[in-house]
């Protein structure tokens, strides 16, 4: 009885020594050149979206006919002018707002609903664990894209409801990701040692469960937060995110088609910042895998 | 032969619950949802009386479960509503759409597939080489890209400025063709029509290319690691202990066990090239059903989306179907 | 006296690894004569399946390397060759077969497909003729329905008729030279009787010289004319199989024949063999065994002992001699 109590002690003290384990992450996090860029391209997003309005040069909805279709590289309007005279700086700028917003958010939602579900649906098993999975599945058979467009259409065209949207869609990819983890998971003895002592589930489930996982959750939320910026950029090109004047990358990129010959740089530039950011996302999210997860390593 | 056919039988048992659950779920995207379901199909410029005359013979009043019983009894009979915009069923329109969408995603399918799989192996047998590096970094580049700016891109420099290509749809104006199929590469070469399949294959690169880049880069990722790891593996060895050329070590005996998980992979991921599809016809007037959702968003046609976005999850549940009977032909080890 | 088939002199093979440089097999000299069996016995680490496998030029490069020696098969140097040339004398002249047949065999190829690889590549028959071939190998292989057999897919046969599928491979072309490496290690008991049978037949039926490689003493006594005793990358002793079990000469081979457990006599404790195989990246100086050794005085730390002939036919190196 003893040597089991010392043994649950032991996990539980191990999971305070993930601090000094931190330190080890950073070091290896440090030795890959393109997490570090991929980092770096996140954070000046966030600080750029943040500061959007010390940033930005103009305001970006404010229309001024009198330079409409201005180049870039003009004075005072590096990235030139669109249709209505707007600064497309500014509206990238402020555009990062949105997208950050966007993955951010729906992302974070999908895995606080997806996470937890998940977790009981392993760790019950039976016919719960079926009748989740059997939702998931349906879920996932739609086409995201196609099933956010359906529930924004159904909601109403706006960006929270393009998020909501986003993170119905990303939810059967967080359950199916903490659900697999927690299988796993549960076949570790100190989870029937802790049992035998008689730990409560929930007790079980938040200790000993949750922390193991948590690396994975972590990875996976990165990885999607590229996907959902380019979901929402994607509903936003089609009509149902964000809805104009509000700036935004997929919208902008819309807006610009019919200027397409004449004034190319104002789907042009939209669209390159989404690639650099998603790319940041992408970057970040390769190097976590890579250190979390090494035997995924090539 | 009998296998095959009680496997193809069980499975397609086995789907009915999805596609069950797939039909609840769009009946409630206009049901449940908030919002006035007759409002939205009376469309906005009814007046009040009109709307509740609609919600009288649509049965709004009636509880949701002979709501949504009468729903299922209409798609059983394949009635998807009556489209607003175009004013006509809208089982109809997806039928004429549905062959524009159906080749355009074949042939990205195929691009994709020949281009990852070949970027794949020459990755892996060539590893950490420069070529690797570039193919890596092309890769992550290109699962970072929106579809429809990279559509609206290669039509900038491939078609406005270049010229070697047409700017949108799938045939010239002039082009002069006897449609059969609704598959114009096939319909083309049937009528031994040879200008008209050059036109026609003109018109599908560019959406072809856009819509399958992202996919290419995706199946080059998993033929690359799915390679190394075969490539590593214990018959490997015995392979190049009988002394066999390398090319057959590679092509012969370590492809086709690496193309297992591709196709898994790949399989997975017509999902999103169907949605991908979407984006695709949208920015190249391509008229399939991609560019029908569209429309439909654009005008407020909610029993037009709605029956597409129930199309769509139709069709890739079925494709599933198809990529589980190709395993049996893929791997011997799986049984039934 | 016939020319030896097989003259591997002073050869070294490293793996070069980010911890650093693994020293497995580091001037080791061997012999294999036509129609002999030759035994490498050695624990794990020893370096014997890289011996093996530098001599089919299969090899990992990188990380390893063959860095220094001489492999005269037919008395040519093998290290010279082409790797068309190398390619022409795998499977043909020289052929190997691997330990586990669970893996050794591709999944989604059918039997009678990689059976006839080997007569299509080095016979030059067509499919049909090589099929037919197949077919009468696997008979020879003492496995019932070869029809059926050779359609079948690996998954779908025992552990033990994989090995047998493996062996036909591997002897189809009547090679002159059979390295095998733990064939029956991953076997049940009553299999491994019968594939080591199985072998002895064979290798006398097709007149090939067999270098059998094991950890498995009881194995080397069944099998082998001739035993070379391998430990860190060095031979220890080399002698026919009577004299090295009756009368080992190096403190090591006596460790691992103590090691067995004999019935009928009074010993209480199971005897083994003190501390564990060296660190291969920084090797002890002098003789590689020292650390270990009973008998290790101060030259055995300083310098690596020669091998020298102690009786006839009988050579060992160890500093207690000489």
């Amino acid at each position: 009885m003893e040597k089991v109590i010392l043994y649950i002690r032991k996990k539980i003290s191990h999971q305070i020594t993930i601090s000094s384990g931190v330190k080890e992450f950073i070091q290896q996090f440090a030795r890959s050149p393109l997490s570090i860029i991929g980092l770096s391209i996140i954070l000046v997003i966030i600080f750029t979206a943040l500061l959007s309005y010390q940033l930005a040069p103009y305001n970006p909805i404010e229309i001024n006919y009198a330079v409409r279709f201005t180049p870039p590289l003009r004075k005072g309007h590096i990235l030139g002018t669109d249709h209505f005279g707007r600064d497309i700086l500014s509206r990238i700028i402020h555009g990062a707002r949105a997208s950050l917003w966007a993955g951010c958010i729906s992302v974070g939602l999908a895995a606080i609903i997806g996470t937890p579900v998940g977790i009981f649906s392993g760790y019950l098993g039976g016919k719960i664990d079926s009748f989740i999975m059997r939702v998931m599945d349906v879920l996932l058979s739609f086409p995201s894209i196609v099933l956010a467009i359906g529930i924004t259409v159904s909601l109403g065209p706006s960006l929270e409801n393009a998020m909501i949207a986003i993170a119905i869609v990303t939810i059967p990819d967080f359950t199916r990701l903490s659900r697999g983890q927690t299988l796993s998971v549960k076949e570790n003895l100190y989870i029937e040692a802790a049992r035998a002592v008689g730990t409560r589930d929930l007790k079980i489930l938040m200790f000993h469960i949750l922390p193991n996982i948590l690396g994975s959750i972590i990875v996976q939320i990165t990885l999607l937060i590229g996907d959902a910026i380019l979901t929402s950029a994607g509903l936003s090109f089609l009509g149902v995110g964000v809805q104009p004047p509000t700036p935004e990358w997929g919208l902008d990129i819309s807006k610009g088609l019919p200027y397409l010959r004449e004034a190319p740089w104002i789907p042009f530039f939209p669209g390159l910042f989404t690639v650099i950011a998603v790319l940041g996302w992408n970057l970040f999210g390769d190097g976590l895998t890579d250190i979390l997860n090494p035997r995924l390593r090539d | 032969m009998r296998d095959l056919l009680s496997f193809i039988i069980k499975r397609f048992i086995m789907l009915i619950p999805i596609l069950v659950g797939v039909s609840l779920i769009t009946f409630l995207l206009t049901n449940i949802i908030p919002g006035d379901p007759a409002q939205m199909l009376a469309g906005e410029k009814a007046t009040k009386e009109e709307v509740e005359a609609l919600r009288k013979k649509l049965g709004l009043n009636d509880p949701i479960y002979i709501q949504y019983g009468r729903y299922l009894n209409k798609l059983l009979h394949l009635d998807l509503g009556y489209s607003l915009f175009k004013h006509k069923p809208v089982i109809e329109e997806i039928t004429q759409r549905f062959m524009a969408t159906l080749e355009l995603t074949t042939f990205a399918m195929l691009f994709a597939f020949t281009v990852g799989v070949v970027l794949g192996v020459i990755s892996a047998t060539k590893r950490n080489s420069a070529f690797d590096h570039i193919a890596r970094i092309w890769a992550t580049l290109g699962i970072s890209t929106p579809i429809f700016w990279l559509g609206v891109m290669l039509q900038l420099i491939f078609s406005l400025y270049l010229g070697w290509f047409p700017f949108s749809a799938r045939m010239g104006v002039f082009t002069k063709l006897n449609k059969f199929t609704g598959l114009l590469i096939l319909d083309s070469l049937i009528a031994r029509n040879i200008p008209a399949l050059l036109d026609v294959i003109k018109h599908l690169t560019l959406p072809v290319i856009t819509l399958g880049m992202v996919q290419t880069t995706l199946i080059s990722r998993i033929t690359r690691s799915s390679m190394l790891e075969v490539l590593s593996q214990d018959y490997i060895r015995t392979a190049r202990s009988k002394g066999l050329a390398e090319r057959i070590v590679v092509f012969k005996h370590a492809l086709k066990n690496a193309l297992i998980p591709v196709v898994t992979v790949g399989g997975l991921n017509f999902a999103k090239l169907l949605g991908g599809a979407v984006l695709t016809e949208t920015v190249y007037a391509w008229p399939g059903l991609g560019q029908y959702l569209w429309f439909s968003i654009t005008y407020r046609d909610f029993p037009a989306v709605q029956g597409c976005v129930l199309t769509y999850a139709v069709i890739f549940v079925f494709i599933n179907l198809v990529i589980d009977i190709l395993y049996m032909y893929i791997d011997p080890r799986i049984k039934y | 006296m016939s020319e030896k088939l097989l003259s591997i002199s002073n050869l070294k093979t490293y793996f070069y690894t980010l911890k650093g440089t693994v020293k497995a097999v580091d001037g080791v000299d061997l012999e294999v004569g036509r129609g002999e069996t030759v035994g490498i016995v050695g624990e794990t680490g020893s370096g014997k399946s890289v011996t093996a496998l530098s001599i089919m030029r299969l090899v990992p490069e990188p990380p390893g390397k063959i860095v220094d020696g001489e492999i005269l098969f037919k008395g040519e140097n093998l290290l010279e060759k082409t790797s068309r040339e190398m390619r022409d004398i795998r499977g043909k002249n020289i052929t190997m077969i691997f330990q586990e047949p669970m893996t050794c065999l591709n999944p989604v190829l059918s039997i009678g497909d990689q059976i006839s690889e080997v007569f299509i590549r080095h016979r030059d028959m067509n499919k049909a003729e090589a099929i037919r071939a197949s077919i009468a190998m696997i008979k020879n292989m003492g496995i019932a329905d070869p029809q059926l057999v050779v359609r079948k897919f690996p998954h779908e046969l025992s552990g033990g008729m994989r090995q047998r599928v493996m062996i036909a491979i591997a002897l189809a072309c009547k090679p002159e030279l059979l390295i095998a490496d733990e064939p029956t290690t991953a076997l049940d008991v009553t299999v491994k009787v019968q594939i080591l049978e199985l072998m002895k037949n064979l290798i006398r039926d097709y007149r090939t010289s067999l270098l059998f490689i094991t950890h498995n003493l009881g194995v080397i006594a069944e099998m082998c004319d001739r035993v070379y005793v391998l430990y860190a990358g060095h031979v220890m002793e080399h002698a026919d199989v009577i004299s090295v079990f009756k009368n080992s000469k190096h403190p090591y081979t006596t460790g691992l024949l103590n090691c067995i457990p004999k019935i009928g006599t009074n010993r209480r404790k199971l005897e083994d063999i003190p501390g564990s195989i060296p660190n291969m990246i920084n090797p002890p100086t002098g003789c590689r065994f020292s650390p270990r050794c009973k008998h290790a005085k101060s030259v055995c730390k300083r310098k690596r002992p020669d091998i020298i002939e102690i009786e006839k036919g009988h050579y060992v190196a160890c500093h207690i001699y000489g």
